[in-house]
């Protein structure tokens, strides 16, 4: 059952329109070719993230 | 193949360390404020270009810092507007940090028309505010801060604040958050803590060392949680959250994307972030004589970020690790190990053990 401590919701509400944090920055470190891959998609989702972080209160 | 544009924010110290205020726990305290020094306006238009041609089609922000970016006079930001209007593909959002004392209607229009997002620098309530933010007179600024604050609200112009944490007033920090939050009404902001270990901070007796910063998270988070608030956004605990609900942090010392800021200097000069902007040894390259494309994507901008995504050998087998990534790059001891990281792994777990007790 999630909390109802209204300032957990907002900031997970928040965090979780960003990307998950997954292990590829990790497994990547030294193999720029997947890295530069990686970060392009993540450039795009970072945007969209900021965009609505933007509008946050 | 190493990674392409990975520099995508850039902080624009547009007035170098020229400032009118002598804020003693600044980078640049103990340097010359005093020189008026604003950056030439034929290398902004350069930049401007440059950076904007980078990005067509693309959605990008500019951070404008200095010292006082406002010493610049608001002639000078129309210019900048003047300048990215004429790239119609890009759209920039402009971020601007400043210590408000200039801050007059003028302003407040220009930046509601042009849609300039506003930081501002206030550290608590009176007492706490004037411990270390003085004017070049010696002069107490909190009224006059607050005023502006209040003057920017009453108009309509939503700012953020920044709050700098030193041990001086550790004894009354929540005092300084009540404040913020009760009576300024101000439900978003972040925290900066004053490290005690760098070159320009190390004579200072207020810094916050790691066992502190642990007190000062855990009082903090206790502070939140205790106002029950979905809109109140304190910059690090959202950070913090993002990492123990398994989602990337926003914060770049939390995120392993240091170097994707970059500072342009005054004088042309480009470092990895303007907490580098005093250290010559980390300069990029020249934006006077180079272009912002070859400095960006040269070998002592490349070799300074895969070095910073290097972690401490500590980290390998610390739970947090993809949340924290050893922190931030100019907060590394000697051993290359970040100064905060007991607070880190303190604070992370801490909150997690908040939310699985609330989830009971």
């Amino acid at each position: 059952m999630m909390t109802d401590n209204q300032s957990v919701l907002g900031a997970v509400d928040r965090v979780a329109k960003g990307p998950l944090c997954t292990q590829d920055s990790l497994n990547l470190r030294g193999n720029w070719d997947q890295w530069s891959a990686d970060w392009d998609q993540w450039s795009a989702d970072w945007d969209q993230w900021s965009a609505d972080w933007d509008q946050a209160p | 193949m190493r990674p392409r544009y990975v520099v995508f924010k850039p902080v624009i110290k547009i007035t170098g360390n020229y400032c009118n205020l002598r804020c003693d726990y600044c980078f640049y305290n103990g340097l010359d404020q005093r020189s008026k020094q604003i950056i030439d306006s034929s290398l902004l238009e350069k930049f401007t270009s440059q950076f904007l041609e980078m990005y067509p089609g693309k959605d990008v922000k500019i951070v404008w810092h200095g010292g006082e970016p406002l010493l610049t006079g608001i002639d000078f930001f129309k210019e900048i507007v003047f300048f990215q209007k004429r790239f119609v593909d890009t759209d920039v959002s402009n971020l601007l940090q400043t210590n408000a004392t200039l801050i007059n209607s003028e302003w407040i229009s220009f930046f509601k028309e042009q849609n300039f997002k506003i930081g501002v620098s206030l550290d608590g309530d009176q007492e706490s505010h004037n411990l270390h933010r003085k004017d070049s007179l010696g002069r107490f600024t909190f009224g006059r801060v607050v005023e502006k604050i209040k003057m920017c609200k009453e108009s309509g112009l939503n700012i953020g604040l920044i709050q700098t944490m030193t041990k001086d007033n550790m004894n009354r920090w929540e005092q300084d958050w009540n404040y913020i939050y009760g009576i300024l009404n101000q439900k978003n902001w972040a925290t900066n803590v004053f490290e005690p270990t760098s070159t320009f901070n190390k004579d200072k007796d207020f810094g916050i060392t790691d066992e502190i910063s642990r007190e000062m998270y855990r009082r903090l988070i206790d502070f939140w949680i205790e106002k029950d608030d979905r809109n109140l956004l304190i910059r690090d605990i959202d950070d913090y959250v993002a990492g123990v609900i398994g989602y990337r942090a926003r914060g770049c010392s939390y995120n392993n994307t240091c170097g994707n800021y970059f500072c342009l200097e005054v004088d042309g000069q480009i470092y990895p972030c303007d907490r580098f902007s005093t250290m010559p040894e980390y300069s990029w390259g020249d934006l006077n004589n180079q272009d912002l494309k070859d400095i960006l994507l040269g070998e002592k901008a490349l070799n300074f970020i895969e070095k910073s995504r290097g972690v401490h050998k500590d980290c390998q087998k610390c739970v947090w690790l993809e949340n924290c990534h050893n922190g931030c790059t100019a907060m590394l001891d000697e051993d290359g190990k970040y100064i905060y990281c007991e607070t880190r792994k303190q604070t992370f777990s801490y909150l997690d053990s908040i939310i699985k007790r609330e989830r009971r």
